[in-house]
Protein backbone atom coordinates (compact mmCIF):
# COMPACT_ATOMS: atom_id res chain seq x y z
CA UNK A 1 0.00 0.00 0.00
CA UNK A 2 2.48 2.60 0.67
CA UNK A 3 5.57 0.39 0.00
CA UNK A 4 6.89 3.13 -2.77
CA UNK A 5 7.83 5.53 -0.32
CA UNK A 6 11.02 6.66 -0.90
CA UNK A 7 11.47 10.25 -0.97
CA UNK A 8 8.16 11.16 -0.71
CA UNK A 9 7.50 15.06 -0.99
CA UNK A 10 4.72 16.64 1.31
CA UNK A 11 2.51 19.39 0.62
CA UNK A 12 -0.62 21.24 1.97
CA UNK A 13 -3.84 20.57 -0.94
CA UNK A 14 -4.55 23.84 -2.74
CA UNK A 15 -7.94 25.05 -2.13
CA UNK A 16 -9.01 23.56 -6.22
CA UNK A 17 -7.58 20.33 -4.97
CA UNK A 18 -9.36 20.44 -1.66
CA UNK A 19 -12.31 21.08 -3.41
CA UNK A 20 -12.25 18.24 -6.41
CA UNK A 21 -11.08 15.78 -3.58
CA UNK A 22 -14.69 16.32 -1.22
CA UNK A 23 -16.22 16.01 -4.55
CA UNK A 24 -15.06 12.80 -5.09
CA UNK A 25 -16.33 11.57 -1.48
CA UNK A 26 -19.59 13.25 -1.79
CA UNK A 27 -20.03 11.33 -5.47
CA UNK A 28 -19.08 8.22 -3.50
CA UNK A 29 -21.07 8.30 -0.62
CA UNK A 30 -23.95 10.80 -2.71
CA UNK A 31 -24.32 12.96 0.08
CA UNK A 32 -22.40 15.81 1.46
CA UNK A 33 -19.27 14.95 3.54
CA UNK A 34 -18.01 18.36 3.72
CA UNK A 35 -19.10 18.95 7.33
CA UNK A 36 -17.37 16.08 8.46
CA UNK A 37 -13.45 17.68 7.76
CA UNK A 38 -12.52 20.56 9.66
CA UNK A 39 -9.01 19.51 8.17
CA UNK A 40 -6.78 20.57 6.38
CA UNK A 41 -5.05 17.94 3.62
CA UNK A 42 -2.44 16.64 3.03
CA UNK A 43 -0.43 14.76 -0.05
CA UNK A 44 2.55 12.95 0.25
CA UNK A 45 4.02 12.22 -3.60
CA UNK A 46 6.55 10.65 -5.43
CA UNK A 47 6.94 9.51 -8.80
CA UNK A 48 4.94 6.06 -7.90
CA UNK A 49 2.42 7.21 -5.30
CA UNK A 50 0.27 9.88 -3.88
CA UNK A 51 -1.03 9.73 -0.47
CA UNK A 52 -3.58 11.60 0.84
CA UNK A 53 -3.78 12.74 4.66
CA UNK A 54 -6.31 14.65 6.82
CA UNK A 55 -5.22 16.16 9.44
CA UNK A 56 -6.61 18.35 13.01
CA UNK A 57 -5.99 21.94 13.12
CA UNK A 58 -3.60 21.12 16.15
CA UNK A 59 -1.37 19.11 14.28
CA UNK A 60 -1.18 21.80 10.96
CA UNK A 61 1.18 24.66 13.10
CA UNK A 62 3.27 21.69 14.15
CA UNK A 63 3.40 19.92 10.41
CA UNK A 64 3.95 23.59 8.74
CA UNK A 65 6.90 24.03 11.06
CA UNK A 66 8.22 20.36 9.77
CA UNK A 67 7.72 21.12 6.53
CA UNK A 68 9.06 24.22 6.57
CA UNK A 69 12.26 23.99 8.66
CA UNK A 70 13.22 20.68 8.53
CA UNK A 71 12.25 17.65 6.83
CA UNK A 72 9.42 15.68 5.68
CA UNK A 73 7.00 14.05 7.81
CA UNK A 74 6.54 10.11 7.86
CA UNK A 75 3.12 10.30 8.32
CA UNK A 76 -0.03 12.63 9.27
CA UNK A 77 -3.18 12.21 10.79
CA UNK A 78 -5.92 10.29 9.23
CA UNK A 79 -4.43 7.99 5.80
CA UNK A 80 -7.66 8.70 3.64
CA UNK A 81 -6.82 7.79 0.29
CA UNK A 82 -4.02 7.44 -2.20
CA UNK A 83 -4.35 7.79 -5.94
CA UNK A 84 -3.30 5.70 -8.81
CA UNK A 85 -3.75 6.58 -12.90
CA UNK A 86 -5.56 9.03 -11.65
CA UNK A 87 -8.17 7.44 -9.33
CA UNK A 88 -8.38 8.19 -6.08
CA UNK A 89 -8.76 4.84 -3.49
CA UNK A 90 -10.29 5.24 0.10
CA UNK A 91 -9.38 3.51 2.83
CA UNK A 92 -10.93 1.73 5.08
CA UNK A 93 -10.62 4.81 7.34
CA UNK A 94 -11.72 7.19 5.50
CA UNK A 95 -15.06 4.96 5.52
CA UNK A 96 -14.92 4.68 9.03
CA UNK A 97 -14.46 8.06 9.99
CA UNK A 98 -17.14 8.94 7.71
CA UNK A 99 -19.26 6.52 9.08
CA UNK A 100 -18.75 7.56 12.60
CA UNK A 101 -19.30 11.41 11.26
CA UNK A 102 -22.86 10.92 8.81
CA UNK A 103 -24.00 8.43 11.77
CA UNK A 104 -24.43 5.47 9.26
CA UNK A 105 -23.22 3.30 6.65
CA UNK A 106 -23.08 3.77 3.08
CA UNK A 107 -21.65 2.52 0.08
CA UNK A 108 -20.86 -0.36 1.23
CA UNK A 109 -21.20 -4.35 1.13
CA UNK A 110 -21.35 -6.85 4.40
CA UNK A 111 -20.22 -10.58 3.30
CA UNK A 112 -20.66 -14.14 5.44
CA UNK A 113 -18.14 -15.22 7.58
CA UNK A 114 -16.40 -17.70 5.23
CA UNK A 115 -15.55 -14.59 2.92
CA UNK A 116 -14.83 -12.61 5.35
CA UNK A 117 -11.63 -14.64 6.34
CA UNK A 118 -10.92 -15.40 2.87
CA UNK A 119 -11.01 -11.58 1.87
CA UNK A 120 -8.05 -11.23 4.54
CA UNK A 121 -6.11 -13.44 2.97
CA UNK A 122 -6.44 -11.31 -0.02
CA UNK A 123 -8.96 -12.83 -2.04
CA UNK A 124 -12.17 -11.51 -4.03
CA UNK A 125 -15.53 -11.44 -3.61
CA UNK A 126 -18.25 -14.10 -4.73
CA UNK A 127 -22.30 -12.84 -5.31
CA UNK A 128 -23.27 -15.38 -3.46
CA UNK A 129 -21.18 -14.18 -0.43
CA UNK A 130 -22.89 -11.16 -0.21
CA UNK A 131 -25.48 -10.62 2.75
CA UNK A 132 -26.43 -7.45 2.78
CA UNK A 133 -25.48 -3.77 0.18
CA UNK A 134 -25.33 -0.48 1.50
CA UNK A 135 -26.25 1.95 -1.03
CA UNK A 136 -24.99 3.43 -3.02
CA UNK A 137 -22.79 1.28 -5.09
CA UNK A 138 -21.78 2.04 -8.44
CA UNK A 139 -20.02 -0.63 -10.52
CA UNK A 140 -16.50 1.18 -11.22
CA UNK A 141 -16.47 2.37 -7.39
CA UNK A 142 -15.20 1.38 -4.70
CA UNK A 143 -17.20 0.28 -1.47
CA UNK A 144 -16.66 -0.90 2.02
CA UNK A 145 -16.29 -4.38 2.75
CA UNK A 146 -17.93 -5.28 6.05
CA UNK A 147 -17.59 -8.78 7.52
CA UNK A 148 -20.21 -11.03 9.34
CA UNK A 149 -19.89 -8.90 12.34
CA UNK A 150 -20.13 -5.14 10.37
CA UNK A 151 -16.60 -4.20 11.33
CA UNK A 152 -14.71 -3.17 8.23
CA UNK A 153 -12.11 -5.18 6.92
CA UNK A 154 -11.53 -3.77 3.40
CA UNK A 155 -12.07 -2.07 0.65
CA UNK A 156 -13.23 -3.36 -2.69
CA UNK A 157 -13.77 -1.83 -6.17
CA UNK A 158 -17.46 -2.97 -7.64
CA UNK A 159 -16.70 -5.14 -10.56
CA UNK A 160 -20.84 -5.79 -11.14
CA UNK A 161 -23.90 -5.20 -9.26
CA UNK A 162 -24.36 -8.30 -6.63
CA UNK A 163 -27.95 -8.38 -8.26
CA UNK A 164 -27.31 -8.49 -11.73
CA UNK A 165 -24.88 -11.57 -10.99
CA UNK A 166 -24.94 -15.38 -11.10
CA UNK A 167 -23.54 -16.70 -7.45
CA UNK A 168 -20.50 -17.73 -8.93
CA UNK A 169 -19.32 -14.88 -10.08
CA UNK A 170 -16.91 -12.44 -8.81
CA UNK A 171 -18.31 -9.43 -8.20
CA UNK A 172 -15.83 -7.28 -5.68
CA UNK A 173 -12.14 -6.74 -6.65
CA UNK A 174 -10.13 -6.75 -3.47
CA UNK A 175 -8.16 -3.45 -3.43
CA UNK A 176 -6.73 -3.41 0.18
CA UNK A 177 -7.66 -5.61 3.08
CA UNK A 178 -7.09 -5.62 6.75
CA UNK A 179 -5.05 -9.00 6.46
CA UNK A 180 -2.04 -6.64 5.23
CA UNK A 181 -0.85 -6.47 8.55
CA UNK A 182 -0.53 -9.95 9.18
CA UNK A 183 1.09 -10.12 5.58
CA UNK A 184 3.28 -6.61 5.18
CA UNK A 185 2.83 -4.41 8.03
CA UNK A 186 3.61 -5.13 11.71
CA UNK B 1 27.82 22.09 20.95
CA UNK B 2 29.79 20.76 24.19
CA UNK B 3 28.94 17.96 25.64
CA UNK B 4 26.98 17.87 28.47
CA UNK B 5 28.39 15.11 30.33
CA UNK B 6 31.15 13.01 28.66
CA UNK B 7 31.38 9.56 27.97
CA UNK B 8 34.66 9.31 29.93
CA UNK B 9 33.13 11.12 33.29
CA UNK B 10 30.26 8.66 32.90
CA UNK B 11 32.63 5.60 32.54
CA UNK B 12 34.15 6.46 35.67
CA UNK B 13 31.17 7.56 37.64
CA UNK B 14 29.67 3.84 36.60
CA UNK B 15 32.41 1.76 37.10
CA UNK B 16 31.79 -0.88 39.59
CA UNK B 17 34.02 -3.84 40.70
CA UNK B 18 31.97 -7.58 41.14
CA UNK B 19 32.75 -9.34 44.43
CA UNK B 20 33.50 -13.17 44.43
CA UNK B 21 30.16 -13.85 45.34
CA UNK B 22 28.49 -11.46 42.30
CA UNK B 23 31.68 -13.43 40.37
CA UNK B 24 30.38 -16.85 41.49
CA UNK B 25 26.82 -16.18 40.81
CA UNK B 26 26.81 -14.84 37.21
CA UNK B 27 29.16 -17.11 36.23
CA UNK B 28 26.31 -19.67 37.54
CA UNK B 29 23.51 -18.35 36.05
CA UNK B 30 25.66 -16.83 32.50
CA UNK B 31 25.74 -12.83 33.27
CA UNK B 32 28.91 -10.36 33.62
CA UNK B 33 29.90 -10.03 36.77
CA UNK B 34 29.12 -6.49 37.12
CA UNK B 35 25.53 -6.80 36.56
CA UNK B 36 25.68 -9.47 39.09
CA UNK B 37 27.17 -6.99 41.71
CA UNK B 38 25.04 -4.16 41.27
CA UNK B 39 21.82 -6.94 41.61
CA UNK B 40 23.27 -7.77 45.05
CA UNK B 41 23.96 -3.95 46.05
CA UNK B 42 20.34 -3.43 45.40
CA UNK B 43 18.30 -6.35 46.63
CA UNK B 44 20.62 -7.87 48.54
CA UNK B 45 22.22 -11.91 47.93
CA UNK B 46 19.13 -13.41 48.95
CA UNK B 47 16.79 -11.37 46.68
CA UNK B 48 18.93 -11.40 44.24
CA UNK B 49 18.86 -15.47 43.96
CA UNK B 50 14.99 -15.15 42.99
CA UNK B 51 15.81 -12.39 40.88
CA UNK B 52 18.39 -14.75 38.61
CA UNK B 53 15.54 -17.70 38.96
CA UNK B 54 12.82 -15.49 37.68
CA UNK B 55 14.84 -14.07 34.60
CA UNK B 56 14.61 -18.02 33.51
CA UNK B 57 11.41 -17.87 33.34
CA UNK B 58 9.05 -17.41 30.56
CA UNK B 59 7.46 -13.89 30.73
CA UNK B 60 3.46 -13.58 30.58
CA UNK B 61 2.33 -11.34 27.72
CA UNK B 62 -0.15 -8.72 27.63
CA UNK B 63 -2.67 -7.08 25.55
CA UNK B 64 -4.26 -3.78 25.81
CA UNK B 65 -8.22 -3.41 24.96
CA UNK B 66 -7.61 -0.69 22.20
CA UNK B 67 -11.15 1.73 22.96
CA UNK B 68 -10.51 3.50 20.22
CA UNK B 69 -12.10 0.70 17.99
CA UNK B 70 -13.77 -1.41 20.57
CA UNK B 71 -15.96 0.70 22.98
CA UNK B 72 -16.74 -3.09 24.90
CA UNK B 73 -13.60 -4.90 25.92
CA UNK B 74 -15.62 -7.71 27.88
CA UNK B 75 -16.58 -8.56 23.84
CA UNK B 76 -12.76 -8.73 23.15
CA UNK B 77 -11.89 -11.13 25.50
CA UNK B 78 -15.30 -13.23 24.67
CA UNK B 79 -13.87 -13.71 21.41
CA UNK B 80 -10.46 -14.36 22.45
CA UNK B 81 -11.56 -17.08 25.04
CA UNK B 82 -13.83 -18.80 22.00
CA UNK B 83 -10.24 -18.98 20.33
CA UNK B 84 -8.64 -20.84 23.88
CA UNK B 85 -7.14 -18.12 25.53
CA UNK B 86 -6.89 -17.56 29.07
CA UNK B 87 -6.62 -13.51 29.87
CA UNK B 88 -6.53 -11.46 33.67
CA UNK B 89 -7.25 -8.15 33.98
CA UNK B 90 -3.48 -6.51 35.22
CA UNK B 91 -4.62 -5.64 38.52
CA UNK B 92 -3.60 -1.57 38.17
CA UNK B 93 -4.86 -1.66 34.93
CA UNK B 94 -8.61 -1.00 33.53
CA UNK B 95 -8.62 -2.76 29.91
CA UNK B 96 -5.09 -4.58 30.22
CA UNK B 97 -4.71 -8.15 30.30
CA UNK B 98 -2.41 -10.63 31.08
CA UNK B 99 -2.02 -13.72 28.72
CA UNK B 100 -2.16 -16.87 30.93
CA UNK B 101 -2.92 -19.33 28.03
CA UNK B 102 -2.58 -19.21 24.67
CA UNK B 103 -5.03 -20.06 22.15
CA UNK B 104 -5.24 -20.29 17.90
CA UNK B 105 -4.64 -18.47 16.25
CA UNK B 106 -1.49 -16.78 17.73
CA UNK B 107 -2.17 -13.11 18.78
CA UNK B 108 -0.33 -11.32 16.41
CA UNK B 109 -3.02 -13.04 13.93
CA UNK B 110 -6.61 -13.12 15.08
CA UNK B 111 -9.37 -11.08 13.18
CA UNK B 112 -9.36 -8.93 16.35
CA UNK B 113 -5.74 -8.11 16.02
CA UNK B 114 -6.10 -7.16 12.58
CA UNK B 115 -9.43 -5.00 13.31
CA UNK B 116 -7.13 -3.36 16.05
CA UNK B 117 -8.94 -4.45 18.71
CA UNK B 118 -5.68 -4.52 20.52
CA UNK B 119 -2.20 -4.65 20.55
CA UNK B 120 -0.03 -7.29 21.99
CA UNK B 121 2.72 -6.95 24.24
CA UNK B 122 5.74 -8.96 25.44
CA UNK B 123 5.43 -7.70 28.79
CA UNK B 124 2.75 -6.08 31.37
CA UNK B 125 5.19 -3.21 32.24
CA UNK B 126 5.03 -1.73 28.61
CA UNK B 127 1.76 -0.67 30.08
CA UNK B 128 2.84 1.73 32.62
CA UNK B 129 3.77 4.78 31.40
CA UNK B 130 1.20 6.05 29.54
CA UNK B 131 -0.71 5.20 32.46
CA UNK B 132 1.44 7.20 34.72
CA UNK B 133 1.82 10.14 31.83
CA UNK B 134 -2.02 9.81 32.25
CA UNK B 135 -2.78 12.74 29.21
CA UNK B 136 -5.40 15.37 29.11
CA UNK B 137 -7.29 15.04 25.87
CA UNK B 138 -6.40 18.24 23.19
CA UNK B 139 -3.14 18.42 24.99
CA UNK B 140 0.25 18.54 22.75
CA UNK B 141 2.46 15.25 23.11
CA UNK B 142 5.94 14.11 22.01
CA UNK B 143 7.10 10.56 22.23
CA UNK B 144 10.99 10.85 21.89
CA UNK B 145 11.79 7.40 20.91
CA UNK B 146 8.43 5.78 19.46
CA UNK B 147 8.48 2.75 17.84
CA UNK B 148 7.24 0.22 17.25
CA UNK B 149 4.67 2.18 19.13
CA UNK B 150 3.05 0.73 22.25
CA UNK B 151 3.00 3.68 24.19
CA UNK B 152 2.36 5.67 21.29
CA UNK B 153 -0.83 4.47 20.67
CA UNK B 154 -2.01 4.12 24.53
CA UNK B 155 -1.38 7.67 24.73
CA UNK B 156 -3.37 8.23 21.47
CA UNK B 157 -6.12 6.10 23.28
CA UNK B 158 -6.27 7.87 26.45
CA UNK B 159 -6.37 11.16 24.88
CA UNK B 160 -9.46 10.01 22.51
CA UNK B 161 -7.91 11.02 19.59
CA UNK B 162 -7.81 14.26 19.95
CA UNK B 163 -5.02 17.16 20.24
CA UNK B 164 -1.50 15.92 18.61
CA UNK B 165 1.10 13.56 19.36
CA UNK B 166 4.92 13.58 17.73
CA UNK B 167 6.02 10.52 17.58
CA UNK B 168 9.60 10.19 16.49
CA UNK B 169 12.01 7.45 15.59
CA UNK B 170 15.32 6.92 14.23
CA UNK B 171 14.76 3.51 13.18
CA UNK B 172 13.58 2.88 9.33
CA UNK B 173 11.91 -0.70 10.01
CA UNK B 174 10.50 0.21 13.24
CA UNK B 175 9.11 3.75 12.18
CA UNK B 176 6.82 1.53 9.30
CA UNK B 177 6.10 -1.08 11.99
CA UNK B 178 4.46 2.32 14.26
CA UNK B 179 3.14 3.29 11.22
CA UNK B 180 1.06 0.28 10.69
CA UNK B 181 0.19 0.21 14.07
CA UNK B 182 -1.21 3.69 13.83
CA UNK B 183 -3.51 2.46 10.88
CA UNK B 184 -4.88 -0.54 12.61
CA UNK B 185 -5.52 0.45 15.72
CA UNK B 186 -7.56 3.68 14.68
CA UNK B 187 -4.99 6.36 15.88
CA UNK B 188 -5.70 9.58 14.36
CA UNK B 189 -3.65 12.32 15.90
CA UNK B 190 -0.33 11.66 14.97
CA UNK B 191 2.36 12.79 13.17
CA UNK B 192 5.29 10.61 12.42
CA UNK B 193 9.29 11.65 11.91
CA UNK B 194 11.46 9.49 10.78
CA UNK B 195 14.73 11.29 12.51
CA UNK B 196 17.48 11.38 15.29
CA UNK B 197 15.18 12.88 17.65
CA UNK B 198 17.36 15.09 19.45
CA UNK B 199 18.60 16.88 15.92
CA UNK B 200 14.94 17.12 14.27
CA UNK B 201 13.63 18.52 17.78
CA UNK B 202 16.75 21.35 18.18
CA UNK B 203 16.25 22.16 14.61
CA UNK B 204 12.57 22.29 14.42
CA UNK B 205 13.11 24.67 17.86
CA UNK B 206 9.75 23.31 19.39
CA UNK B 207 10.69 24.57 23.08
CA UNK B 208 8.22 25.08 25.67
CA UNK B 209 6.00 23.60 23.02
CA UNK B 210 4.46 19.98 24.60
CA UNK B 211 2.39 19.20 27.70
CA UNK B 212 4.07 15.93 28.14
CA UNK B 213 7.26 14.13 26.99
CA UNK B 214 7.62 10.38 26.94
CA UNK B 215 11.36 9.25 26.62
CA UNK B 216 10.92 5.37 26.78
CA UNK B 217 15.00 5.52 26.02
CA UNK B 218 16.92 3.16 23.98
CA UNK B 219 18.44 0.91 26.16
CA UNK B 220 20.46 -2.16 26.87
CA UNK B 221 17.14 -3.79 27.50
CA UNK B 222 18.86 -5.92 31.00
CA UNK B 223 14.78 -5.89 32.07
CA UNK B 224 13.86 -8.51 29.33
CA UNK B 225 16.11 -10.78 29.76
CA UNK B 226 13.32 -13.60 29.78
CA UNK B 227 12.86 -13.20 26.00
CA UNK B 228 16.26 -12.75 25.09
CA UNK B 229 19.54 -14.36 26.80
CA UNK B 230 21.91 -12.71 25.19
CA UNK B 231 21.55 -9.26 27.01
CA UNK B 232 23.31 -11.57 30.32
CA UNK B 233 26.53 -10.84 28.49
CA UNK B 234 25.87 -8.30 25.32
CA UNK B 235 26.85 -5.08 27.51
CA UNK B 236 30.11 -4.35 28.49
CA UNK B 237 30.60 -0.88 30.91
CA UNK B 238 31.60 0.81 28.15
CA UNK B 239 28.67 0.26 26.04
CA UNK B 240 26.56 0.99 29.19
CA UNK B 241 28.45 4.66 29.69
CA UNK B 242 27.46 4.90 25.48
CA UNK B 243 23.47 4.63 25.92
CA UNK B 244 23.85 6.35 29.67
CA UNK B 245 25.38 9.59 27.77
CA UNK B 246 23.09 9.38 24.94
CA UNK B 247 19.73 9.18 27.53
CA UNK B 248 21.09 11.74 29.70
CA UNK B 249 21.72 13.80 26.20
CA UNK B 250 18.24 13.07 25.45
CA UNK B 251 16.25 13.72 28.44
CA UNK B 252 17.94 17.30 28.58
CA UNK B 253 15.97 17.47 25.77
CA UNK B 254 12.77 16.36 26.67
CA UNK B 255 13.13 19.01 29.57
CA UNK B 256 13.75 21.89 27.19
CA UNK B 257 10.63 21.24 25.45
CA UNK B 258 8.22 20.28 27.61
CA UNK B 259 5.99 23.28 28.90
CA UNK B 260 6.96 24.70 32.10
CA UNK B 261 4.14 22.45 34.26
CA UNK B 262 4.24 19.90 32.18
CA UNK B 263 5.56 16.75 32.91
CA UNK B 264 8.22 14.23 31.37
CA UNK B 265 7.62 10.12 31.52
CA UNK B 266 11.46 8.03 31.68
CA UNK B 267 11.15 4.94 31.60
CA UNK B 268 13.46 2.25 30.40
CA UNK B 269 13.05 -1.69 30.13
CA UNK B 270 15.58 -1.85 32.18
CA UNK B 271 16.37 -2.03 36.46
CA UNK B 272 20.48 -0.89 36.02
CA UNK B 273 20.63 2.27 38.59
CA UNK B 274 23.03 3.85 35.89
CA UNK B 275 20.29 4.48 32.84
CA UNK B 276 17.86 5.12 35.28
CA UNK B 277 18.12 7.04 38.48
CA UNK B 278 21.84 8.38 37.36
CA UNK B 279 20.45 9.56 34.15
CA UNK B 280 17.17 11.37 35.90
CA UNK B 281 19.66 12.78 38.19
CA UNK B 282 22.30 14.24 36.27
CA UNK B 283 19.08 15.65 33.67
CA UNK B 284 17.57 17.35 36.14
CA UNK B 285 21.47 18.72 37.74
CA UNK B 286 22.25 20.39 34.47
CA UNK B 287 18.35 21.39 34.14
CA UNK B 288 19.70 22.95 37.98
CA UNK B 289 16.57 22.32 40.07
CA UNK B 290 13.88 23.66 37.82
CA UNK B 291 12.25 20.06 37.87
CA UNK B 292 11.31 17.66 40.03
CA UNK B 293 10.24 13.84 39.97
CA UNK B 294 6.88 13.40 41.49
CA UNK B 295 4.55 10.78 43.40
CA UNK B 296 2.56 8.66 40.40
CA UNK B 297 0.36 8.41 43.31
CA UNK B 298 -2.07 5.52 41.89
CA UNK B 299 0.99 3.31 41.42
CA UNK B 300 3.05 4.02 44.01
CA UNK B 301 2.59 1.27 46.81
CA UNK B 302 1.80 -1.24 44.12
CA UNK B 303 5.80 -1.14 42.96
CA UNK B 304 9.27 -0.97 44.22
CA UNK B 305 10.82 2.73 44.96
CA UNK B 306 13.60 4.68 42.87
CA UNK B 307 17.20 4.20 44.63
CA UNK B 308 18.64 7.61 46.21
CA UNK B 309 22.02 5.97 46.44
CA UNK B 310 23.71 3.14 44.41
CA UNK B 311 27.14 1.98 44.84
CA UNK B 312 29.16 5.47 45.43
CA UNK B 313 26.76 7.40 43.88
CA UNK B 314 24.31 9.56 45.76
CA UNK B 315 21.06 10.50 43.58
CA UNK B 316 18.52 13.21 44.51
CA UNK B 317 16.07 12.48 47.32
CA UNK B 318 13.02 12.71 45.40
CA UNK B 319 14.40 9.93 42.99
CA UNK B 320 12.45 7.48 45.51
CA UNK B 321 9.18 8.52 44.09
CA UNK B 322 10.35 7.00 40.56
CA UNK B 323 8.83 2.80 40.22
CA UNK B 324 11.08 0.37 39.74
CA UNK B 325 9.54 -2.94 38.94
CA UNK B 326 11.19 -6.17 39.14
CA UNK B 327 10.47 -9.79 37.43
CA UNK B 328 10.40 -11.55 40.95
CA UNK B 329 8.23 -9.21 42.39
CA UNK B 330 6.00 -8.10 39.61
CA UNK B 331 5.35 -10.82 37.24
CA UNK B 332 6.85 -8.67 34.16
CA UNK B 333 9.80 -7.69 32.97
CA UNK B 334 12.21 -5.85 34.84
CA UNK B 335 11.42 -1.83 34.24
CA UNK B 336 11.80 1.78 35.37
CA UNK B 337 9.17 4.78 35.65
CA UNK B 338 9.87 8.10 36.72
CA UNK B 339 7.36 10.64 36.37
CA UNK B 340 9.31 14.37 36.27
CA UNK B 341 7.61 17.89 36.52
CA UNK B 342 9.25 20.60 34.95
CA UNK B 343 8.20 23.77 37.65
CA UNK B 344 5.89 26.23 36.45
C1 LIG C 1 12.74 1.21 23.94
S1 LIG C 1 12.50 1.48 22.26
C2 LIG C 1 11.01 2.40 22.21
C3 LIG C 1 9.75 1.59 22.35
C4 LIG C 1 8.51 2.39 22.11
N1 LIG C 1 8.45 3.55 22.99
C5 LIG C 1 7.26 1.56 22.27
O1 LIG C 1 6.56 1.71 23.27
O2 LIG C 1 6.96 0.76 21.40
C6 LIG C 1 13.69 2.68 21.87
C7 LIG C 1 13.59 3.25 20.48
O3 LIG C 1 14.48 4.35 20.38
C8 LIG C 1 14.85 4.48 19.04
N2 LIG C 1 16.01 5.39 19.01
C9 LIG C 1 17.30 5.14 19.33
N3 LIG C 1 18.04 6.26 19.21
C10 LIG C 1 17.21 7.25 18.80
C11 LIG C 1 17.37 8.63 18.49
N4 LIG C 1 18.55 9.23 18.60
N5 LIG C 1 16.29 9.32 18.07
C12 LIG C 1 15.09 8.71 17.96
N6 LIG C 1 14.88 7.42 18.24
C13 LIG C 1 15.92 6.69 18.67
C14 LIG C 1 15.07 3.05 18.60
O4 LIG C 1 14.96 2.92 17.20
C15 LIG C 1 13.96 2.31 19.36
O5 LIG C 1 12.85 2.12 18.52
Amino acid sequence: MQNKEKKLTFKRMSDDEVRSLLLVMTKLFEECVDKCFNHSFYIAYNEYCEIHYAINQDMEMLIKRITTRYKHPYSLGLFIGWKRNEKFIPTPWLFSYVYGCLGKIKAAIQINEKASYLYLYGRDIFASSIMKIYEPIKEGNYVAVLDYEGEIIGVGLLLKSPLKAEGNEVVVKNVFDMGWFLRRGG
Amino acid sequence: MTPIISFEKVLKDINIRPSIEATRLASKFGYRPYMVERYIEILGLDEVKELLEAFEKPLTPSIRCNTLKLKDCDLLIKYLESKGYVLKRIEWHQYGYRVLKRGKPRLGATREYLLGYYYLYRGVASQLPPLVMNPKPHTYVLDMAAAPGGKLTHIAQLMNNTGLILGIDISRSKIRALRSHINRLGVLNTVLLRADSIKAINSLGLEDFFDYVLLDAPCTGEGIIQIDKSRKVKTTLEDLAKFVTKQIEMLVVALKVVKPGGIIIYSTCSIAPEENEYVVSKALEFFRGEAIVETPSNYRSLFSQGLIEFHKLKFREDLKNALRLYPHLHDCEGFFVCRIRRKS
